[in-house]
């Protein structure tokens, strides 16, 4: 695909026509500037394969951040029509409930300054990360179902954290629907042994600073301010989810065969909304879901513990509380207006974030006057921002915006342009301290490998699907 | 691929296990089968030294392979492997030989 290709809609957004057997066109949020790097990935070329999916409404959408995935690109939202659409695990993605929590407490920068490799150390030893990493539990097989149909409630009524923090999560830490008898012995099996645990690669809970306010009004209602020490934790439903995408990708490859769907990709394979298949796969998702709830919540749990530990300090002195937990690999049945119309439909946000906009009854009632909290984590060196959403985005992409930064550079890459250098004395002269599992994580991991994630922000924020509440600086690190 | 995950692995034959994998293609077969020893790789943790013995029967693949179990900690590990996909995945038979090109989420 070719820039003359596009066709201009605005200067934040521009449609692949319809053609072929796309059902409807693709519409891609950037800025211009970004449209080379999209278009040389053949990611828009897959937002393009989206569309010939049965019962598709409205456009294949990608946000700024997209890049290329398997079947569906990253950054991508589609929403099919319960009747008669599909459910594709590959919308979804393989690391079912990679998602964000962000976490604000009552210190300040200068506050945490002369303990940070203490509280960091403290964090890298409470927090099970790294390839291979075991958790903690011995879960027998029934306790490990009820996480999977409980999600982060589980693990609420088992000592992690409390009550107050599921009004913060998205679906409230426990999605419904979730069935573990769909779930697989090898999936069960790799829940077990992962359960806990922060994973490696792009994961990892960060220690940072609100650098920047640009809504004071908003930032207020959420609990930040300038200087605030805030901690991010980025992970998802590790081997457990991407057994269950696997597993899943098994059953939807006949399934596409036997409901004649036809695939430009295999990749996209899927099954009806309304069918054993496509039932089947929403209940395993959901186990997915909360698996990675539960997760991030027990991360949080030895978050707290750490911080109390590093700085002798009581929990009411460091008061960490959960802002907003948002996912951003998932599908959710969700009513959404089309043509006048309230139809309720399966969208699919696989590297993109829900962003409903003010009023929205399903966003906590602290945050209805503002819209909801949207978390775009960067990469380690630079910053990350709080965004909400709006009701523009309710009207153009079902309530969606991007979710992160994306990669610029392949990890061999990355390992190539990394040579003689020391990535962690690098982040160190900028302020940052890190502790990693493995070296090879943090080659990878390094900021360069990584887009500017300021521009994808941009990119939303001047189309109107979302708005700008605060940027983040990282001052600590942990990755697996 | 277990070169991805150790690069500089040298893991001694010292566990064996007994490996079986179906499709309904070759290249549906061939997912699976790394998928299996993924999964061993994932769960024990295991690293593998050698296959033993691999028997090709129609779209079932039945092996037995030796390594390392629980020895993650010895050997330097490069990267976790997140799934085995279906991505410009290509399976063909030259003579004797087998040719195989798949592409991991790591």
């Amino acid at each position: 695909m070719e820039r003359q290709d596009l066709v201009k809609i605005s200067d934040f957004l521009w449609e692949i026509p319809k053609a072929g057997k796309m059902r409807v066109p693709a519409r891609i949020y950037a800025t211009e500037n970004m449209l080379a790097d999209i278009l040389r990935d053949n990611a828009a070329e897959q937002a393009s394969n989206v569309a010939w999916l049965p019962g598709i409404v409205n456009y294949s959408f990608a946000m700024p951040d997209i890049h290329w995935g398997y079947g569906f690109p990253i950054g991508g939202v589609a929403a099919f029509d319960v009747e008669d659409g599909i459910v594709s695990p590959g919308g979804v993605g393989y690391d079912i409930n990679c998602g964000v929590r962000l976490l604000r407490t009552d210190l300040q920068r200068e506050d945490l300054e002369p303990k940070l490799h203490q509280v960091v150390d403290a964090l890298f030893h409470n927090i099970p990360s790294g390839v291979g990493s075991k958790g903690q539990l011995k879960l027998k097989p029934a306790e490990e179902k009820r996480v999977l149909q409980l999600g982060a409630r589980w693990a609420v009524s088992n000592g992690y954290g409390s009550e107050a923090d599921l009004d913060k999560i998205e679906e409230n830490g426990t999605m419904p629907g979730a069935d573990p008898e769909t779930i697989s012995d090898h999936a069960l099996e790799r829940g077990r042994a992962q359960l806990g645990t922060l994973g490696s690669g792009n994961h990892f809970v960060e220690i940072g600073s609100v650098q920047e306010v640009y809504d004071e009004k908003i930032a207020e209602a959420l609990g930040l301010h300038k200087n605030q020490i805030t901690i991010i934790v980025h992970t998802g439903s590790r081997g457990f989810g991407h057994q269950v995408c696997e597993d899943s990708i098994k059953v939807m490859l006949k399934a596409a065969d036997k409901y004649g769907i036809e695939l430009p990709d295999r990749q996209l394979c899927c099954a009806p909304v309304k069918s054993p298949e496509g039932e089947r796969y929403l209940a395993a998702m959901a186990c997915a879901v909360n698996f990675a709830f539960c997760n991030r919540q027990m991360i949080t749990h030895w978050a707290r513990e750490a911080f109390e530990k590093a700085l002798h300090a009581s929990p009411t002195a460091i008061n960490m509380k959960v802002v907003y937990e948002v996912a951003h690999n998932i599908a959710k049945m969700e009513t959404h207006e089309i043509d006048g119309q309230k139809r309720q439909l399966c969208v699919h946000r696989k590297g993109a974030t829900r962003a409903f906009g003010p009023h929205n009854p399903f966003i906590p009632e602290d945050y209805r006057e503002i819209g909801q909290p949207v978390l775009i984590p960067g990469d380690m060196g630079r910053y990350s921002f709080v965004l909400v959403g709006t009701d523009q985005a309710m009207g153009e992409t079902f309530g969606s915006t991007c979710h992160g930064a994306g990669r610029v550079m392949s990890r061999h890459q990355a390992v190539r342009v990394a040579k003689g250098r020391s990535i962690e004395r690098e982040l160190a002269d900028n302020g940052i301290y890190l502790r990693a599992s493995s070296r090879a994580t943090v080659v990878e991991e390094m900021p360069e490998a990584y887009k500017d994630v300021s521009q994808v922000v941009e990119a939303v924020a001047g189309a109107g699907i979302s708005k700008k509440v605060v940027k983040l600086k990282p001052m600590g690190v942990i990755k697996g | 691929m277990f070169c991805i995950i150790c690069p500089t692995c040298s893991a001694a034959s010292t566990v064996h296990h007994l490996v079986e994998a179906q499709g309904d293609d070759l290249e549906q077969l061939l997912v699976n089968w790394l998928s299996e020893l993924n999964f061993i790789f994932q769960t024990e943790p295991f690293l593998l030294a050698e296959v033993v013995s691999i028997q090709l029967d129609g779209l079932t693949i039945r092996a037995e392979i030796a390594g390392e179990s629980r020895a993650l900690r010895e050997h330097e590990i490069g990267t976790e492997i997140k799934a085995v996909t279906y991505h410009k995945i290509h399976v063909s038979q030259k003579a004797a030989d087998w040719e195989a090109q798949v592409i991991f989420d790591i």
